[in-house]
This record gives C-alpha cells, structure tokens and sequence, in this order.
C-alpha cells in the first residue's frame, strides 16, 4: 500500500469527520451520508 | 363477478421480514443462528435476514442457511480503499447498505453492540428497531428493555444469569417452552476420540501449552484406543507444535490428528458421535453445541462461563475459583493464577469420565482428585429452567456463593420485570463466610432502596414544579442538582458492594434512554425507572429476609442516607 495515499486518505477522513461534527453542531441532525462516513471511520478505527 | 373471483383468490400476503444484524465474529454468528432458530419455530410466518460480515459468515453458510432465509454479507475490506478514496468509499459502504434497505424490513435487530453496528443500524429503514443505534441527533437510543439489560451488564462483571442466546431470544422476543434443547444424547456412552481446541483468541483465556501435552500423554496412555484430533487455525501452528514436539509425546503421534486450518464445515461433518470435544470457550464449542457433541469448555481470563457456554444440554463447563475470574480484556495480569488454579489431575478425570459415561461423577472426583485441586474449580453442568433458559448446575459444590445466589435473584426478577416470566428457585444452601456477606449486603440493599425512592420523590417534585403555572427554574434546578448527587451515590453504592452493580448499572442505562420529547415526559421516565430500582431493592431485601440475613438494621441505615442528602 503506498503510503502517501494512505496518509492523504486518512487527512481527507478526518476533515470531512470535522465537517460533519460542526453541521451536526450547527443542525444538531445528521445525513444519511454523515452516518455512512462515521461507520466507515469506526471500521477503520476497529480494524486498527 | 370480480369479488366473488377475490374471494376464491385472494392475494397473497407479504411475509414480513425481521433483518437481525450480527457483524461481530463467528461464534456470535452461531449464538445467533440458536436465536434465530427459536424465531423460526416461533413465528414461522416471518422472513428472517442476517446481516453478517463475509469474513466471518462465509465459512459457516451451511449452518446459517439452515436457519435464515436470507443472509447478507458485508464486505467491508473491498469497499473502503484508497483507490475510491474516502467520498468514494462512503458511496460504496452506502451501495451495500442499500442491497439491506431493498428489503421491506418490519423490524430490524441489532445484536452486535458495537459503535460500528450501531451506525450500521441508524441507516438501516425498519418500521420498529431493537437493540442499539444512533438517532439522527447522534445520540445512542436503546429502547427494548432486554438490550439495555444486555449493554448495561455483559462484560461488566461475573453477575449476568443468562447465556447469550438467551439474552438474544429475550431481544428478538420468543417463547421457548419445549421449543429447543433437546434432552436427547447425541454422543455414545463409549467415545474414542477427542477434538482438542487448545488455543484461544486471546493468552488471558488459553491454558499454556506444558498442560495440554500432559493431558495429552495421560488420556493416550491410559485409552489403548483413543484418538486425539487437534483443531485451530494456521496461525495456531506455532503453539501445536510446542504441545506435540514435547518429547513424552514421541510414542504416541500415530494417535494425534492435527486438523489446522481445515475448512468449518468439514470439521462440523467429521466430528460425529463418537467424539468427546475438549477446549477453551471459542468459536469450535459453539459450532459443535448444534450436534450437542459432548463437551468440557475450560473457561479462563476474560470468560464469563455461563453467558458464553456453548448452548446445548448435559455439557460440562469448568472454571476456576480465583477472585479476580473473570476479568477484563484490559487488565493487566503477569501471573495468571486462574490458569494455575485449573490443574490438569482434574481435566483428565473429567475427560476419562465423559469418554466413557458421559456424565460426570461427584463420588468418583472426590475420590481421585486431592481436594487441593477440587477446592479451586467450579464444575458446571448445562441444564435447563422451566421457561427454556439455559442454567448451570454446579457439579461439586452443594453451598452456593453470594455472587451464585445473586445470580439466582437476579435470574428471577429480571425475567419476570422484563418478560413476565415466573421462575421458582430452590432456597440456596450456604456457609458461614456467605451468611456474613449476604448480611453485609442487605445495608447495602437498604440504602439501594432509600436511594431510588428519593430518585422519585425529587422527579416528582421537577414534575409537580413543571404543573405549576408559573413554573420556578431555580427550583426545577436545584432539585436536578440532587438528582445528579443522587446517581453519584448510586455509583458509590455500586462500586462499594459489587453484588448490586447490576441494579444500579442497568438504573444509569435505562436513564440514558429515557422515553420522551419534552421536559414532562423525560421526567415521568426518570421517575419510572427509580420505581423499578426501588421494586428490584425490596424483591432483593424480601429474598435476603427469606434467607434469614436480615437483622434490625434498617432504621440506623436508613436515618444514615437521609442525613447525607
């Protein structure tokens, strides 16, 4: 696995894991995509 | 003309679908599989789905496919990848989500627990869910009693009476009155081999290796004709080989069968009733429990022996009495005294037992083994109470312990305040040093009690605040701030007498989902669940009174918890 790309996909998660912690902050209601990318990062975060 | 052709025809209806999500391992699949077949026997006119993950419901398709009518399998690995990136990985983990939502789900159960399958669970479109998932406000909402039992309680501590496929019955709502478990043997009363499963997933949970080639050699020296098959994985080659390369062992190779990495469903079709199975809680007992293959489960480390035995009757489950048994994933242990509790003289006397009688005997145990080593083991027998659950019958000791008879109380009011099932439990049997505990524990039963009644007693007033017409805030505020001190002290009380972590660790989990969308309601919820802690302390205190432990104790407690709120 190349490493650049792993580092670049892992900065891409974490600002659209922002993103989507300040609309629920300001909406207070999450998206069908917003749930999608909080379950992609918890099978990240399991799989270690 | 059209009606009457209606009526002679009437269209067919829908099945409904129950989808039962399952993305952790392949033992909890199979745990699953056990629920989900009392489902089917007791509502043969749903349609049931399985949502599992492919590397892990694969290699067990033949049982799976008996039980459910569909099975989906995730693939999480191929859909998040860097080549699609991360936008495009959401949209591929929203394709799969979407092949489960193509189903007109009725109710969608999540027997998972973990973060991962509860958001898988917040996508999922059902009419009715149970079990954990996230609201669209991002807050976890468990709503069904029986799962906030089972998140407030599994691995928490040693208390749960229920096995898992009980609990999960219980979340899926069967009856299980004569509807499985059969009475009947499965294996000979003579047996000739044994499938050893000597490894775990885990250290904390696998004996060291030294113990197993000592089974090994005396099992093979005193049975001319036994055969010892050894299953694991690939990865268990390394530990295979410590346990087999031990030179006592030289003489007897031709008698031991490695079977590393064979395929589950060749392992489930070889091993037939002339076996005896022997090994650590894993993935293996519970494959083999649908036979009902004979079987002595060493529980060690982290295992809870009766929420994860395997689920089939007349099978034996040996653990040791150490204090801290069972412990924690993350605890830290150099020492492992509950391996060294479990000695090796008791395995094979139990083995030689169950190969050739099935059953094990007190008298025989008590006469071959030293008391040394039966002092420091628990032997449990599978059996089963008059509602269908699976219960343990303890094998050597006639005295039960606190924590057993807690276990018991628990057993009877949980499933009477959850289920409405009635239980009838034998007076215990107890000793001296358990009087002294069970007598410690009723001041903390009292204080339990005076705890959630002035629980409901400070809802009340925020509820008799809230009716007024100009409600005042400060008030409202302040008898909040005592409600707060109120679950604090719970904790204490929890932390101070373990045996009534249950009570109060299902109180702050029920409180967290409180039912409601306004101030009134969620109060009327609180005020709910302080009533059911406060009828759970006086069932307890009526059963410690019908114990005998009960002594004047009450007024001096009680004035002692007034004066610290």
């Amino acid at each position: 696995m190349n490493s650049d790309n792993t580092e670049a996909f892992k900065n891409d998660l974490l600002k659209d894991l922002n993103t989507v912690q300040k609309s629920l902050n300001e909406k207070g209601l999450l998206t069908e995509e917003d749930f999608a990318l909080l379950l992609m990062s918890s099978i990240l975060e399991e799989e270690g | 003309m059209t009606a009457i052709k209606l009526e002679s025809n009437p269209p067919e209806i829908a099945k409904k679908t129950v989808a039962i999500i399952q993305i952790t391992r392949i033992g909890d699949i199979l745990q699953t599989c056990h629920a989900a077949r009392l489902l089917k026997i007791n509502h043969p006119e749903f349609e049931t789905l399985l949502v599992a993950r492919k590397q892990f419901v694969e290699p067990i398709r033949f049982i799976v496919d008996q039980t459910f009518d569909k099975v989906i399998e995730l693939d999480f690995k191929s859909t998040i990848n860097l080549t699609d990136g991360v936008k495009g990985s959401v949209k591929n983990i929203l394709a799969q989500v979407e092949k489960i939502n193509a189903h007109p789900i009725s109710a969608s159960i999540n027997l998972s627990f973990s973060k991962t399958s509860t958001y898988l669970h917040s996508l999922i479109k059902s009419e009715h869910k149970l079990g954990p998932y996230y609201s669209q406000g991002h807050n976890k909402v468990i709503q069904d009693k029986w799962s906030q039992y089972l998140f407030s309680t599994v691995m928490r501590g040693d208390l749960n009476p229920f096995n898992l496929v009980d609990l999960f019955s219980n979340i899926v709502g069967v009856n299980k009155k004569s509807t499985h478990l059969s009475t009947e043997e499965y294996s000979k009363k003579n047996k000739n081999n044994i499938l050893l499963h000597p490894f775990a997933s885990q250290g904390k949970k696998m004996w060291q290796e030294s113990k197993w080639t000592e089974v090994i050699f005396k099992l093979l020296k005193d049975n001319k004709d036994l055969n010892i098959h050894i299953a694991g994985s690939r990865q268990d080659e390394e530990s295979y080989n410590k346990i087999i390369n031990n030179p006592i062992l030289e003489n007897f190779k031709n008698k031991i069968h490695p079977m590393l990495g064979l395929p589950i469903s060749d392992l489930y079709q070889k091993v037939d009733e002339s076996f005896l199975f022997i090994g650590h809680d894993s993935m293996v007992s519970h494959l083999l429990s649908f036979k009902n293959v004979k079987s002595l489960t060493i529980s060690l480390g982290t295992v809870r022996p009766q929420e994860t035995a395997p689920y089939a009757l007349n099978n034996y489950v040996l653990s040791p009495k150490t204090k801290c048994f069972p412990c924690f994933p993350d605890t830290k242990c150099d020492f492992y005294q509950c391996h060294a509790d479990i000695s090796y003289q008791a395995v094979i006397n139990m083995a030689t037992q169950l190969l050739g009688s099935n059953t094990i005997s007190k008298e025989i145990l008590k006469k071959d083994i030293s008391a040394f080593h039966l002092n420091s083991i628990n032997i449990d027998k599978t059996t089963v109470n008059k509602v269908g659950q699976l219960t343990f019958s303890n094998v050597i000791d006639d005295e039960k312990s606190a924590k057993s008879i807690f276990k018991d109380f628990y057993q009877i009011i949980w499933s009477y305040n959850f289920s409405e099932l009635d239980l009838n439990l034998d007076t215990p049997k107890f000793n001296r040093e358990t009087t002294a505990l069970l007598k410690a524990s009723v001041k903390s039963i009292e204080t339990l009690y005076e705890l959630s009644e002035f629980g409901k007693k400070y809802t009340r007033y925020i509820l008799e605040e809230i009716s007024n017409n100009s409600p005042n805030l400060t008030l409202i505020k302040e008898h909040s701030t005592k409600i707060d001190e109120i679950d604090r002290l719970l904790d204490v009380l929890a932390q101070a007498d373990g045996l009534l972590g249950p009570a109060v660790d299902f109180a702050k989990v029920a409180k967290s989902n409180l039912h409601g969308d306004n101030i009134v309601k969620l109060t009327e919820s609180a005020f709910y669940v302080y009533q059911e802690i406060s009828t759970v302390s006086s069932i307890l205190y009526d059963f410690m009174n019908s114990l005998g432990v009960v002594t004047s104790s009450k007024e001096a407690n009680t004035k002692s918890v007034r004066t610290n709120i």
